[in-house]
């Protein structure tokens, strides 16, 4: 091919001026209306993402973390029912929480970072809740907790930590309370050498200084872990006179071994026993089973009774617990409901999802919640524990009068 | 306020925490002193003793006390296969460190014994009916008579065991492979098929302490940590391999933990029982009743 035929080819195959001007405009104009059409036209609002970290598998509460997931659907659902929170739906981003710190914390890094959760609830054994709720401090989000009790998560006034349920001190002030109505006099304390245990002391000690003084108080410290507790158990029968209460700060599965052999060495029932902690109505069933007549007579301390009165938000949403899962739900699982709904009001009430505007926002909130209104006490002073602290609940006490028997003989207050 | 019955039933007590201590230190003893291996597995063997006699209560609907031999059987079965497909192959091909060997085998199968207790049976704390339902109450203590039938069958498994070892011909040969194992090969004595024998054995006692117990303490996945420190101190003070001497050391042990706990204090009980161990081994090394090499 020569040179002059190449020439004659390309100026016939290449685009004339007018060609190219007209195929640009045609792109332009696409363009433009591509990116209008995009912008015009409505598209699926971006949801607003709650993070659920909650234990899912043994050995952690795996059973209480079902619950927990079971509230935060159903809110999920009843909220995007009425058009979701500022027009955008929300949605739950869940992770297992297990009992190891790690993987908790790293659960939480990635929901901040990845999803940009708002909020977080569903932390559960405090070993977990308490370095998680640290972490927020690196990993801003808005995180609540209900009956995680370690003084500890509001006490280290965590900037984006609420707690709307029970703290240790306030468990040891509902016991310190009752046994000054119920006339004690004498008290042998049975704690046990942990931080819960020993914490609950300290508690004691505290109420007892500021409420009770009159009242004698021995501490037993016994080890967890044991099998028989028989040689520890025989001290309250070198004590003259006699205590007229035993207090049992004990955890699962050891308490139960100290109920049975109580009753063994013949302590009880004569000395009524009160725990702080309502470890029967963990697994009423499982509970009973496992100690039989040596657990009645013994008085537990709770925060809900079925004698209590929910507020119109507690009704409306015991209603909707019914309907979906059966039976009436756990006080904290009602608490749960209204950490959520603090939630979605801070969001719409201040029309942000920034984390810092919200827990302003939330510091001084005032809400009707389902067993009555919640509001926070924000003391500055280092180390209260009332930072970010709801204390409106009721403690209630319940004696065990036969076996099989849960919450029905409600003794404080009285009826 | 120290009065006469407050020491009468201390001492019942004592000796009844001893007895149980025994019931649960007698397994691990007798292993050791066949196979000179501290069996990290003792713990594990109790728990599912316990746990057969709660699954046997709940599926065969059985009385508690028929569900007994269950676990002893239970123990022996797994005691056995333990010893032959996963010990007996140390022993043979590395006799030299085979102790050693051996030990560590049983820790990583405690581990892995408590994990699937936690699988298949749940974390949860489980417990049947009493064996025998009652007590007896005096003026000095109130006694279950669970607590009598454990204390009861601690006695006849550690007579029965003492007599076996003692007294018959098939004991002698355990004594020999206990205490010359070359020797012993050389005169016929099958070494190996006594080694299994003995850890089944012990499996099942620990099975059968855990089963007698289950009514008394529960079970769970864990309910074997206690029994296996106690039966290590036991076998310690006692002299390692000694059944004699860990009877004793037993009761020792349950009445220092009861005097001290009463009269200096709970915190102090559990440390009390580790200075008199060391106290003992200071004295005599080989502990109460051991033998030197």
């Amino acid at each position: 091919m020569n040179s002059t035929m190449a020439n004659h080819i390309l100026k016939k195959d290449a685009l004339t001026k007018m060609q190219t001007i007209i195929i640009i405009a045609i792109i332009i104009i696409a363009a433009v209306a591509g990116v209008s059409v995009y912008f015009l036209t409505s598209r699926p609002a971006e949801p607003i993402k709650i993070g659920v970290i909650t234990p899912l598998s043994p050995p952690a509460d795996y059973i209480s973390g079902k619950l927990i997931l079971k509230v935060a659907q159903i809110f999920v659902e009843y909220q995007n029912a009425k058009g979701g929170v500022l027009g955008r739906p929300l949605e739950l981003v869940t992770a297992d929480q297990t009992l190891d710190t790690g993987t908790a914390i790293s659960h939480l890094a990635r929901m901040v970072t990845e999803h940009k959760i708002v909020g977080l609830i569903g932390p559960w054994e405090s070993s977990v809740a308490l370095p998680l709720a640290e972490a927020t401090e690196r990993y801003p989000t808005i995180m609540f907790v209900t009956f995680s009790w370690a003084d500890e998560i509001t006490a280290n006034h965590y900037k984006y930590v609420f707690r709307v349920g029970v703290a240790n001190i306030f468990v040891s002030k509902g016991t310190m309370n009752f046994i000054k109505w119920a006339g004690y006099k004498k008290a042998v304390a049975i704690v046990e050498e942990s931080p819960y245990g020993l914490g609950m002391w300290d508690g004691y000690v505290k109420w007892k200084n500021e409420l009770y003084p009159t009242l004698e108080l021995t501490k037993l410290v016994v080890p967890p872990g044991k099998t028989d507790y028989t040689a520890e158990l025989l001290q309250i029968k070198t004590i003259t006179p006699p205590p007229d209460v035993i207090l049992l700060e004990v955890n699962l599965p050891y308490v139960l071994t100290i109920v049975k052999q109580l009753r063994e060495l013949g302590i009880t029932p004569g000395i009524p026993v009160v725990s702080s902690y309502a470890f029967p109505f963990v697994d009423p069933d499982s509970f009973w089973k496992t100690v039989g007549e040596a657990g009645v007579g013994l008085i537990v301390q709770d925060f809900a009774s079925p004698y209590m009165k929910w507020t119109q938000v507690g009704d409306e949403f015991v209603k909707l617990w019914k309907e979906k899962e059966g039976g009436t739900p756990p006080v904290w699982i009602a608490w749960y409901w209204d950490c959520l709904r603090i939630l979605v009001k801070a969001i719409e009430d201040t029309k942000s999802t920034d984390i810092n505007t919200l827990a302003k926002y939330i510091e001084k909130i005032e809400i009707e919640g389902t067993t009555g209104t919640i509001k926070f006490e924000n003391d500055p002073t280092p180390g209260s524990v009332l930072w970010h602290q709801w204390t409106g609940f009721t403690t209630y006490f319940f004696r065990l009068d036969s076996v099989g028997t849960t919450t029905q003989n409600q003794i404080y207050p009285p009826r | 306020m120290i009065s006469v019955n407050l020491i009468g039933e201390l001492l019942i007590v004592g000796l009844m925490l001893g007895l149980t201590y025994a019931l649960m230190s007698i397994g691990v003893t007798l292993i050791y002193g066949i196979m000179k291996m501290a069996n990290f597995a003792h713990g594990e063997f109790y728990m599912l003793g316990g746990y057969t006699v709660f699954y046997v209560y709940i599926l065969l609907n059985l009385p508690t006390l028929l569900a007994i031999p269950f676990a002893i059987l239970t123990g022996m079965l797994l005691g056995y296969c333990v010893a032959r497909f996963l010990l007996s192959g140390i022993y043979e091909k590395n006799p030299e460190y085979a102790g050693e060997y051996a030990m560590l085998t049983t820790f990583a199968l405690a581990i892995f014994l408590q994990n699937f207790a936690k699988i298949f049976f749940g974390a949860s704390i489980v417990s049947v009916p009493p064996l025998i339902t009652g007590i007896i109450k005096t003026d000095i203590f109130v006694l279950s008579l669970d607590r009598i039938l454990t204390l009861f069958v601690s006695a006849i498994s550690l007579f029965g065991l003492y007599y076996f070892i003692k007294k018959t011909k098939p004991g002698r040969a355990w004594r020999a492979a206990a205490q010359n194992k070359p020797g012993a090969l050389v005169t016929g004595v099958e070494v190996s098929k006594i080694s299994n024998m003995s850890y089944a054995i012990g499996g099942g006692l620990a099975a059968l302490a855990g089963g007698l117990l289950t009514p008394i303490y529960s079970v769970y996945p864990n309910a074997g940590f206690w029994p296996l420190i106690i039966s290590f101190v036991a076998m310690t003070l006692g002299g390692l391999g000694s059944i004699v001497g860990a009877f004793i050391a037993s009761i020792i042990i349950g009445l220092t933990h009861t005097f001290v706990a009463t009269f200096i204090g709970t915190s102090y009980a559990d440390i009390a029982m580790y200075i008199v161990l060391i106290t003992v081994l200071f004295i005599k090394p080989t502990g109460l009743m051991g033998r030197e090499e």
